[in-house]
């Protein structure tokens, strides 16, 4: 009916981006700082507690995560001195582990991809990056790893996803 | 030439007097000087007769045990949008305008061909620009487009999946050059909670493309995340309107070209509806652990089964599962036992629940035969089912110092258990039990969007 009408010429012009992985990204200077805050109303309470005094620092806190006794969250290694001193003030057991770097693998709709997160973590095996935490968003999966690791794991990742080699 | 694309949802097109309303918005946007691009869905909602719930139950009534072919099901499902393009467009006759109506193939929808998720490639909008030209109001089925034909034969119609109309609309929207795009539906903007829990909640005048599609991902339904992200990529501001009022609505555009806008600190409150299965691991503090996650990561990728809320600890790893593939999940996991190293050191038998399934107990019977020939570790895996989240969408917030303790705070102080949390750049994530989700929207309406009390932080 309408072939009669100018076709359109040049270069493919897509409408809708790529799905799937489309980029891997690594940000580096990462501690995960884990306390012990305690069950029932008396870890509710240490939550606060733990959030709060670090807040009153300045301090800011990512991959806040509740586990049964424990609190766990990221924060930049700059700030671990302040953090220590926080955490030892409030009397808490904790553990910090320094040197961590986040894996970021991004992808459009990264909840309604199945298997995403069995080849993100099969691409950290073979680069021996071990996964200390991770969190997700629609577009994000982000794995916290060691920082001597993490940009073999970034590579393995691009390799895995046929994306480019990673800059350094 | 000043294209317009207008998208009417199913709601706006259910009835003579609802079509008449939509047609007069139309009309209005002609003789405003603009050339208007109307984009349709099938009319109503599930039980309506050509809506495309209907449509599908229809085609699986007639042998539910044999599931019908994509392709076929793509050919039934468009028939819903198609016979709304044509009673719109006819509508628009019976009130004096020149129509026409063209199926999105017509309209030159070009898809891959993933049936009933298709991706929009590209768009030949030549017979659009000719009705255009010619002074028409051109309608335009929604949901649908057609596959790239490579090996010569008339290409098969294919559809775009879950909120495909408002991708039709961003679409045409970029393939035409579009001054704008209007999302009509039956809400009047997007709003700062869904206003069946909130009443007052208050409708945003303007909001960045990153918002909208992020609380669009975390349930909000006003708008598809895939429109928004298509207007996000080609820059094309997009209008969510309400049909049947004069509202000015929510205008959607990027941040920049929102400078000197307002755009709100806190965008609001969203919830999914889908409620998720939460699991927990107790794999233990071993030197298998890695081992163990990456093979029931496999596990769930083979089952085809979507993740959400992945967490580890240091003798822990946690997940989310939808609902409706929790039996599937359930019967894969209880009982299963899982070798370890290579050859296997160790092997994990996983109980699911408090109570041991016959399933559990009959592995474990089989494996007591290995005696101590190789040591057999116990993963109890913990059920948190009925639980669904509640996300606070806060792009210039989220990642402030103090931000999360007042969620949590907010949260405690009205007994609400939290389960489990995510943070972004975007939002700010609570896993609660299904019976918590109303108060949690509630609470957290309340505290971060009336009150406004982060400023005080």
């Amino acid at each position: 009916m309408y072939e009669h009408l100018p076709q359109p010429r040049g270069r493919r012009f897509f409408i809708e981006q790529e799905r799937g992985v489309t980029d891997v990204r690594v940000e580096i200077g990462l501690a995960h700082v884990r306390v012990r805050a305690g069950s029932g109303e008396k870890g509710l309470q240490n939550h606060l507690k733990v959030l709060e005094t670090i807040a009153e620092q300045g301090v800011n806190v990512s991959l806040v995560k509740i586990h049964h006794d424990w609190i766990t969250f990221a924060v930049s290694q700059a700030d671990v001195p302040r953090i220590t001193h926080c955490l030892d003030s409030l009397g808490l057991d904790h553990k910090i582990v320094p040197n961590l770097a986040l894996v970021i693998t991004v992808a459009a709709n990264m909840r309604e991809s199945a298997g995403i997160m069995a080849q993100i973590a099969e691409s950290l095996w073979e680069a021996d990056a071990h996964i200390i935490e991770t969190g997700d968003s629609h577009d994000t999966v982000q794995c916290l790893v060691p920082e001597e690791r993490a940009f073999a794991a970034a590579q393995s990742l691009r390799r895995r996803f046929q994306l480019g080699e990673v800059v350094r | 030439m000043k294209i317009l694309v207008m998208k009417f949802g199913g709601t706006s097109v259910d009835s003579p007097e609802h079509r008449e309303i939509a047609a007069r918005k139309v009309i209005r946007a002609k003789e405003d000087g603009f050339a208007p691009v109307v984009v349709v869905s099938a009319i109503g909602r599930r039980g309506a007769p050509y809506a495309t719930d209907t449509l599908i139950e229809f085609l699986r009534s007639i042998d539910p045990s044999v599931p019908p072919n994509p392709r076929e099901m793509d050919l039934m499902m468009a028939c819903g949008e198609i016979i709304s393009t044509v009673v719109m467009a006819h509508t628009l006759k019976t009130m004096g305008y020149d129509a026409v109506a063209l199926t999105g193939g017509q309209a030159g929808i070009i898809t891959d061909n993933e049936y009933g998720n298709a991706r929009v490639l590209q768009i030949h909008p030549q017979a659009i620009r000719h009705h255009l030209e010619a002074g028409r109001i051109v309608v335009v089925a929604g949901f649908q487009g057609v596959a790239e034909d490579k090996l010569g034969f008339h290409p098969d119609i294919t559809t775009l999946g879950r909120g495909g109309s408002d991708t039709t609309a961003s679409a045409l929207g970029a393939a035409l050059n579009a001054v704008a795009v209007e999302i009509y539906t039956d809400v009047d903007g997007v709003k700062t909670a869904d206003p069946d829990i909130i009443p007052d909640a208050r409708t945003l005048p303007v909001i960045s493309y990153e918002e909208v599609a992020e609380i669009a991902h975390q349930g909000a339904k006003v708008l598809h995340p895939r429109a928004a992200e298509i207007a996000m990529l080609h820059n094309i501001p997009l209008w969510v309107k309400c049909t049947f009022t004069d509202e000015p609505g929510t205008l959607v555009t990027s941040s920049e070209s929102a400078e000197g806008v307002d755009l709100p600190e806190v965008t609001g409150v969203t919830h999914i509806t889908g409620k998720i299965v939460y699991l927990i691991f107790h794999i233990g503090e071993t030197p298998e652990k890695p081992e163990i996650e990456l093979q029931l990561y496999r596990l769930m990728a083979q089952a085809d089964i979507n993740l959400y809320l992945n967490s580890y600890s240091h003798d822990t790893l946690s997940f989310a599962v939808p609902r409706d593939r929790w039996s599937l999940v359930q019967s894969l996991l209880d009982g299963l036992v899982m070798p370890a190293g290579n050859p296997p050191q160790r092997l994990f038998i996983f109980r699911v629940g408090d109570k041991p399934s016959r399933e559990y107990l009959l592995q474990k019977q089989m494996l007591s035969a290995l005696g101590e020939a190789i040591p057999v570790q116990e993963v109890p895996v913990e059920v948190l089912e009925n639980c669904t989240m509640v996300s606070l969408i806060a792009a210039k917030l989220s990642r402030r110092p103090g931000i999360m303790a007042l969620f949590l705070r907010t949260l405690y102080e009205a007994g609400i258990q939290v389960l489990q949390t995510a943070d972004s750049e975007m939002s700010l994530s609570c896993l609660v039990n299904e019976s918590d989700v109303e108060k949690a929207v509630r609470v957290l309406h309340e505290r971060f969007v009336t009150e406004r009390a982060y400023a005080r932080q």
